[in-house]
Order: C-alpha cells, then structure tokens, then sequence
C-alpha cells in the first residue's frame, strides 16, 4: 500500500475512528487501525467489537493495499505532525509513515485477526440533520445509566416511526425523551442502542449535513459525512417509559433558564454529601436552599411565573441541572403535582418535542 | 473533647495522679448468655459457631478450664472440651447491655470511651469530688454492673490507658488492680515483654536474643541497644511503653465510620440464589445497624472472599445516603451482578455502609416506585426485633433454607473495614 493524504483531514479522522478502539484490547489487532486502499478512497476503521468507527476519506493512492497499525501512538502521532502531505507506505510487516522532515516506521499488527465489520443491510430507517440528531443526543444520553448490572438502561432507546423518531434514557431517577419529526419506516422499529454509541454518533459529524439511520436486527449504524458509527444492540425490554410520564401536572413554574440553572449550580455548593437542593415553589417564584448543619445555609430566590398551590420540593442538584441544560430556548417550565411526585422540565408551550423527567429526594 | 493528658491533674487543688480506669466485662457475651438461661449456670458455655468453621467468639470462665478461648475454631474448643456448649451469638442483646452498661458508666464521668461492647476507659479525674477516689470508683461500677445487671466486670485503675488495661488484665476474673504512679515499675518490671502493647512474637523474640525477658529488663538495657534492634522510632515507642508511659487521652466519642456485617459459609456458596439471599440478609443487618446508630450511608461496598481466600471489594456510591434496607440490598445485588463471575466458589460475603451522615436522610426517588415502600416496613421490624430479639422477623426471601451458615458469624458491632 502506498498512499498520501492531507495532514488536518487524516488526524481528525484518526482522531474519530479511534474513539471506537478500546485502550486495552483484548487482541492487539484490537487496538490497531485498518488502513483500507482498495478502493477509490482511503477506508480507515476500528472497533472494540462492540462499537465500530469507519471513515473513508480523499487519498492519492499510488498502490492498492491495506494495512493494520496500532491505534494509541498512531493517533498521537497524527495530532503531533508537522505540515504538510502524509505518506504512508507498507510493505512487509511494517509501515512507514512520512510528513515534512518527520519520518516513523511502525510495526502492523495482524491484518488477518482484524475482524470483519459487519454492517446492517437493508435500506436506512431514515435521515435526520445531523446537527438536529447531535443535539437530540446531548439532551437524551445523559439520562442513561452507567450501572453495568443493569444493561438496557445503558442504553437508549430508539423508536422510529413513520413519522417521528423518538430517543429516550433513563437511569431510573430521571428520565429524558426526545421526539423528532422524520420520514421513517412504514413499520415501527424499536431499538436499544448504547448510550456511547451515540454520543460518538453524534461526534461524527461537525454539524453539517444529513444523518443516515439504519435499525437492524442485531446492530444499527449511523453514516454521515464518509463517517460510519456501526453498533451492536442491547437486549432486553426497555421500561415501558409512556406510562411514567404524567398526564397533568397542576403547579407549574416558568422561570429563565440560565438564572435558574446558575441558581442551582451556587446554592448546590452547599449541597454536599447527597444532600439535596430545596425549592420553595410560590406565586413570585422560586425560592432555592440547600445546606446542612455541619457546613451552613445557602439560599437564592429566582423570579418566575407561577400557577399552582404553593409547595416544597426537592432536587439532586446534579440531576436537576442536567435537566435545565437541556432544555433548548430561554425559558424553562418545572412541572409537578407534589414533593414526591416526578417533577417534569421543559420548554415553555412544548414547542421542541424534548421532555426531562426527574424524580424528587424526599426530606 | 480530647485534651492534653498528664499523669495527675490537679483539679481544685487536689491532684488525680491515677485518673483512668479501663473497664473490661468477664467472659461478656457467655455471661450475658448464661443469666438469660439459667441452665447454662455453671457448665463451660461459648457463644459462637460450632460447625466445621465456626469460631469461638467468647467462652465462659467454666470453658476456659479446659483451654476455650476466644478466636479459637469451634472444632479444636470441641475437641478440648467435649461437653462444651454452643450458643449461637446474640448481637442485639448483647449491643442493648452494653448500651446499658455504658449508661452505667456514664453517670459516673462524661470522658467514656467505648473500645467494644464489652470494654471501655474512663477518666475519672473530674469526677472524684462527687464520688471519691479512683480506686472507689472503680467499686461502684462493679458494684452497679453486679447489682443492676447481674454480670460481673474488672477493672484497672492507673495513670494511663496503657496501664489501666494491663491493670484490668491482671484483675479478671471479678476484681480491680490499681496501678498508683509510684508503683509503676513495681507492676511493670516482672511482666513478660509480651504484655506490652504491640510488642508481638516477632518483637519478643528479638528482645528474647537481646537476653530481655521482661519490661524491667528493656528499661535496664544501656542506651542504644534498641535503636540498634530496633530503630529510634519503635525501639522509643518500646520504651515509652515499658516505663508505663502513654499519652493518649480518653477520647468520649467516636462516631462510627462505617457500618458492616459479614458471613463466612460453612459451605461453599456458588448459587445466584443462595448467594442473593444472603446478600439481602446482610443488607438487612447493615441497615438495622445505620437506624440503630441513627445514621444514613452514601457508600454500600460488598466483600467476596473466594474459597482460595482471595477477596475482592467494590464499592458504589448512592444518589442520596440511606438506611433502608431494600436500597442497600439493590446496591449490593447490583455490585455482584457487575463482577459477572461464573461459578464462584464464595466462602464470605460482606456489606459495608460508609459516608454515614446524621439522621434517616433524603432518600433519592425512583421513577415508577412509591416511596416510602420499605422505611415503614423497616422500622416495624426494628421494634419487633428490639422486643423479641434479631431472628424474631426475616425477609421472606431470606427465610427461605440456608445454605448452612455459620450463624451470624458477623463483626460484633460497628468496625472499620479490614480489606486484606
């Protein structure tokens, strides 16, 4: 294989694919990078087998060939060279790689034992802006459990219809969803996808351009921008997450989305050791506290618009403010019935389709 | 409350010189056994397990005759006597009488420090206008524990903590030892160096080929033989001991750093089943623990030891601290599940509640789950426990066959985690 290619396209390529290559492989082809030239295009891929990153990308390529090499110091390699062209040339069990002055010869790694990425088939489910699916994921993914016994809430679940795409996670103190209208399949397809492998979905792309989403039967992939995110699924029922959601919440408080999520963030400071952050609900707003009597008292009053009865409920400050950074727009409303109820976050008329369940500490 | 220590305070006018006492119950859980069941009276009893793993947790002075003692493996205790009989331990009884004993105590002085259930130091210093001299002292509370609470203590009287419970050593069965500061030496330089604090088989053995076998021999020796044997740290420690010298004041109260009960199995566990209701049964305990103590934990760990001993610990922090037994028990049902072991062989399981803060705490919501399903459930148990004693209520899941347990085989009361 021989091949050049441009210095600031293939280090930030590198940089993506590898995000999909586990530091402590299991196999060393494991922590390797292909090097595919035997198409009209430089094919580059990794994978920890369970998530797997492939991007092809504009090379002169002189001689057809592939080549595995390993994945940690070709990256940082590729972040530390030089201006200029990259040339990359294998032969015999190694490779050398050339920008400028600079000049490295590595070792590959086991081509054969690189395993084969498998790809769903069929035609993709749908597509999305790709900045509209990063934003969705952002504001989903940080419901999701990172509690390994219980698998499926790691996950995310994805449920596309003919007309809208929905994502949902839930660590079973929160819960957030998001619906986005699309062109999708005539029969519903329902997938739990692990949270990571969105959010490196979601990095594919810089912003630009449309995501392709296919749900298959045992994987689903994402392409965008020459980028494709391949992910297995993960098994298991999914909580049945429509009937958790209130039907009507009768206190409501509309507030400025920054001043409360700042309000939060300070008086939280003294919310230490799982204590949570109090809010007094009432007609001029809310009224934040939180402390303890080793440490002291914090308050701070947010002005908002308030209907309802007059309440107290309160907050793991960190879920709480998950919820309010959320929200898209500049006002938020928080929704609920009482102290002990799930209190719901969201933007004002429910105009964005994204919904942010969150369930109280009791005091 | 610590403050500065010295051999004698002066306190209007007159001058304590021996104002701590170390306060030791005899034979502590087999007593409080035998005056429960009068049958037991007179005939050599141990608390603890007496199946192929069992350990002897305490043994009464009739069982100590024939060479019972604590720490030792029920099989051997058998062997030496035959006719020995094995309570299974009691721990809520036993913690409810040293809560009643340390009452005791504390009528007497503040400055109680509570080493075990069964073993306590108290500085009497303040205390001496109202209720006389030290060694007087000392005979009320024997005289009180006696009377009060049918069980018998020793006590040691002297300058220091290091003394008073070398002192209340040499007073068992059922007496008081006063060490006075000027006699020190006198009770000090007979003793085998094995009596001092910290001074182990290893230490005895180097003293042994430095031809030092008692105390008044490491006092005798020319200046810097020990720093030779030993270093200047330890071999200054040594002697600081050896003159009866120690510093530590008497600290009242020590709050609990983490709360934790473990089981080692007769058998093997290697079922899911078995190995979830013991998990759930050791929760139970670690959270009636925390409520008893008045406390809430952020942090559940479990402990695994494998049948080649070796042990593994996790730990995971909650949303929000708790003393609810189903919450601790998710947890640590939890942590097992992420090990994904296949076909363990677990000789013990552990749960241990850190971060503890005051009170019953904010309890973190789950979606989908009516609060306060179990906190109610919880602490009807803990009152029928404290009425008819630690088995009277299980789980339904945990009253399930055991898989034969050493019973209770558990830390006597709340410890610091030994990981190992």
């Amino acid at each position: 294989m021989r091949i050049s290619v441009e210095r600031e396209r293939f280090a930030d390529t590198i940089g993506w694919v590898l995000r999909s290559v586990s530091s402590r492989a299991t196999l060393p082809a494991l922590g390797g990078v292909l090097f595919d030239a035997n198409g009209p295009q430089l094919r580059l891929a990794g994978t920890d087998l369970e998530l797997a990153g492939e991007a092809t990308i504009d090379a002169k390529i002189d001689e057809k060939g592939s080549v595995v090499l390993p994945g940690r110091v070709l990256g940082e390699i590729a972040r530390s060279l030089p201006e200029g062209a990259v040339r990359i040339e294998s032969s015999g069990g190694q490779a050398k790689l050339t920008c400028g002055a600079a000049e490295f010869t590595l070792r590959a790694l086991a081509l054969e034992d690189f395993p084969n990425l498998a790809a769903p088939g069929g035609a993709p489910s749908g597509t999305l802006d790709a900045s509209v699916f990063a934003v969705a994921v952002g504001q989903v993914t940080r419901a999701a459990s990172h509690d390994e016994a219980r698998p499926v809430l790691t996950g995310t679940l994805v449920d596309a219809t003919g007309d809208k795409i929905t994502l949902v996670s839930t660590d079973s103190y929160r819960l957030a969803v998001r619906e986005i209208p699309w062109a999708g399949p005539s029969t519903a397809i329902k997938r739990v996808i692990p949270a990571r492998a969105l959010s490196e979905a979601a990095r594919a792309s810089d912003g630009d351009g449309k995501i392709e989403i296919t749900l298959g039967e045992s994987q689903a992939s994402f392409a965008v921008a020459g980028r494709r995110l391949t992910t297995r699924l993960i098994e298991g029922e999914f909580p049945n997450w429509n009937q958790l959601i209130p039907a009507e919440l009768p206190n409501q408080l509309r507030l400025e989305r920054e001043s409360f999520a700042e309000a939060v963030r300070r008086v939280g400071i003294l919310a230490q050791s799982g204590a949570p952050v109090r809010i007094d609900l009432g007609a001029d707003g809310a009224k934040l506290g939180a402390g303890s009597q080793d440490l002291g008292e914090a308050t701070e009053q947010v002005d908002g618009k308030f209907e309802g009865e007059p309440l107290t409920v309160a907050f793991n400050p960190a879920y709480l403010l998950d919820g309010i950074n959320a929200v898209e727009g500049t006002e938020v409303t928080l929704s609920t019935r009482d102290g002990l109820k799930p209190a719901v976050l969201r933007a004002p008329e429910d105009a964005s389709g994204f919904l942010y369940l969150v369930m109280p500490v009791r005091i | 409350m610590a403050r500065e220590r010295r051999v004698g305070r002066s306190i209007g006018g007159e001058t304590v010189t021996e104002p701590i006492l170390h306060v030791d119950m005899d034979a502590f859980y087999a007593s409080v056994e035998v005056r429960e069941d009068q049958s037991l009276a007179g005939k050599p009893v141990a608390v603890g397990g007496g199946g192929p793993r069992g350990v002897v947790m305490a043994a009464s002075y009739e069982a100590r005759a024939f060479g019972v003692h604590s720490a030792m493996p029920g099989v051997r205790a058998r062997r030496l006597c035959p006719n020995l009989i094995f309570v299974p331990p009691n721990f809520t009884l036993y913690r409810a009488e040293s809560d009643l004993i340390l009452q005791i105590l504390f009528s007497f002085t503040p400055l109680v420090e509570q080493i075990s259930l069964d073993e306590a130091f108290l500085d009497v210093g303040g205390s001496t206008r109202l209720f006389g001299e030290p060694v007087a002292i000392a005979e009320k509370i024997r005289a009180r524990v006696r009377s009060e609470r049918s069980l018998v203590c020793s006590v040691g009287v002297a300058p220091n903590k290091f003394l008073a419970k070398l002192a209340s050593q040499h007073a068992k069965p059922d007496g008081v030892v006063h060490v006075p500061a000027e006699k020190i030496h006198e009770f000090l330089d007979p003793l085998p160096c094995g009596a001092l604090w910290g001074v182990g088989e290893q230490t005895e053995a180097a003293l042994d080929r430095l031809g030092v076998r008692t105390v008044g021999d490491i006092v005798a020796l020319p200046d810097g033989v020990l720093e030779r044997a030993f270093g200047p740290g330890p071999a200054a420690h040594l002697l600081a001991l050896a003159k009866g010298e120690d510093d530590r004041a008497v600290v009242p109260y020590e709050p609990a750093k983490q709360v934790s009960a473990e089981q080692t199995f007769e058998r093997d566990l290697d079922a899911l089943e078995h190995i979830r209701r013991e998990l759930l049964r050791l929760s139970d305990r670690v959270a009636q623990r925390l409520r008893s103590g008045g406390h809430s934990a952020r942090t559940v760990t479990i402990k695994v030891r494998f049948s080649d001993f070796k042990t593994i610990t996790r730990s995971r922090t909650l949303p929000a601290p708790t003393d609810g037994a189903a919450k601790i028990y998710a947890a640590a049902r939890d942590l097992y599940a992420s090990l994904r072991l296949h076909r363990p062989r677990i000789r013990l399981l552990g749960v241990a509640a850190s971060g503890l803060v005051a009170g019953s705490g904010p309890e973190q919501l789950r979606i989908g789950e009516r609060p306060d399903r179990w906190g109610a459930a919880d602490r009807a148990v803990d009152r029928l426990r404290e009425r008819y004693g630690g088995d009277t209520v299980e789980r339904a899941a945990v009253a399930q066959p055991r898989p034969r347990a050493a019973r209770r085989d558990e830390g006597p009361d709340e410890r610091e985690a030994r990981d190992e």
